[in-house]
């Protein structure tokens, strides 16, 4: 049962994160919410999901979001200020080469709609198909495959506005 | 959509940028909480085979042999009923079945105390008095403080 979680984890955990990223302050952020989301799923889910990746992506959201919630409520609780935040850290990597182009990518991704943003994550480096992208999402295979196609149409204006001075 | 699609070659290369994998600490902590689980999972198992066995034991209950029957010898019209069985042999008595006496009301109790206590009630007279008229010998004519409440009519 060990090796089934690991191999799981192993597949879908960075782009798990990844998709975290977009509620998490930072990749710490974002991996107590995989962790949390994927032992959820274990316990309890993973018996009844027929097909566990799309699963596991909506539990990610779920979890990332509540994980902002209550670190925004002890925010304002204890009177944080915005700057005493965790520095939000690469979410991809790449050859140093590519540092630059790596930048003007996260920068043009965080500047996308949400929901335009988290089929993009799902399709690209989740490697989910449009069904399985509705289903974690609760959309038709129709506005995941049409949101997908705006993502990468902004993103394409984004980036050529970035990488051009 | 053609292979030289703008787009398409985009997401190509955007797939060309790797998320990075989980930290060996968020992985160490998922397989602490996960073999926590696997520890804690002779409890269901244990509940089940409680269950299990309740399950069983109800099924051979309501499976055992039922008591034979007490056989009742054919009763002919005009006869006599046939005694019951722990009668020692008698005949069943004939007539109504006695009548049941119902307990007194604690007031009632009160009341034949207070009577009973009463000097000016004399009893034995009263009781003389009933036989001279005739009157046929109560059953509650006992001597006895119920009986004698019944006589007085303070219990009913």
């Amino acid at each position: 049962m060990a090796e089934d979680w690991a191999s799981l984890l192993d597949e879908c955990g960075p782009a798990l994160a990844l998709f975290a990223r977009q509620w998490a302050d930072s990749r710490a952020d974002a991996e107590d919410a995989v962790q949390e989301a994927f032992v959820r799923f274990w316990r309890s889910g993973r018996h009844r999901a027929r097909d566990p990746r799309p699963y596991l992506f909506a539990c990610v959201k779920t979890a990332a979001m509540d994980l902002r919630r209550s670190r925004r409520r002890r925010e304002r609780r204890e009177e944080v200020a915005g700057s005493d935040r965790p520095e939000p850290g690469p979410s991809l990597d790449c050859p140093l080469e590519r540092e630059e182009w790596r930048a003007a990518v996260e920068s043009a991704l965080a500047r996308l709609p949400p929901e335009q943003r988290e089929v993009l994550v799902m399709k690209v480096w989740g490697g989910l198909t449009f069904p399985q992208i509705g289903g974690a999402l609760g959309v038709s295979p129709n506005t995941a495959a049409s949101r997908h196609r705006y993502a990468l149409q902004a993103l394409r204006g984004l980036l050529a506005e970035e990488v051009t001075p | 959509m053609t292979e030289f699609d703008p787009l398409d070659r985009l997401e190509a290369e955007l797939r060309s940028l790797r998320p990075p994998g989980l930290s060996p600490a968020a992985r160490a902590r998922i397989d602490a909480r996960l073999r926590r689980d696997r520890l804690a999972r002779p409890w269901p198992l244990a509940a089940a085979a409680a269950v299990l066995a309740l399950g069983l034991t109800a099924l051979l209950w309501r499976a055992r042999p039922a008591p034979d029957p007490i056989p009742h010898p054919p009763v002919a019209h005009g006869d006599q009923p046939a005694p019951p069985p722990d009668s020692g042999g008698k005949p069943a008595p004939e007539g109504p079945p006695p009548r049941m006496v119902e307990a007194p009301h604690p007031s009632s109790l009160w009341a034949l105390r207070e009577a009973l206590a009463d000097p000016e009630h004399d009893l034995d007279a009263l009781l003389a008095r009933r036989a001279t008229a005739g009157a046929p010998p109560a059953r509650d004519a006992v001597p006895t403080p119920l009986g004698r409440g019944l006589e007085l009519g303070v219990l009913q």
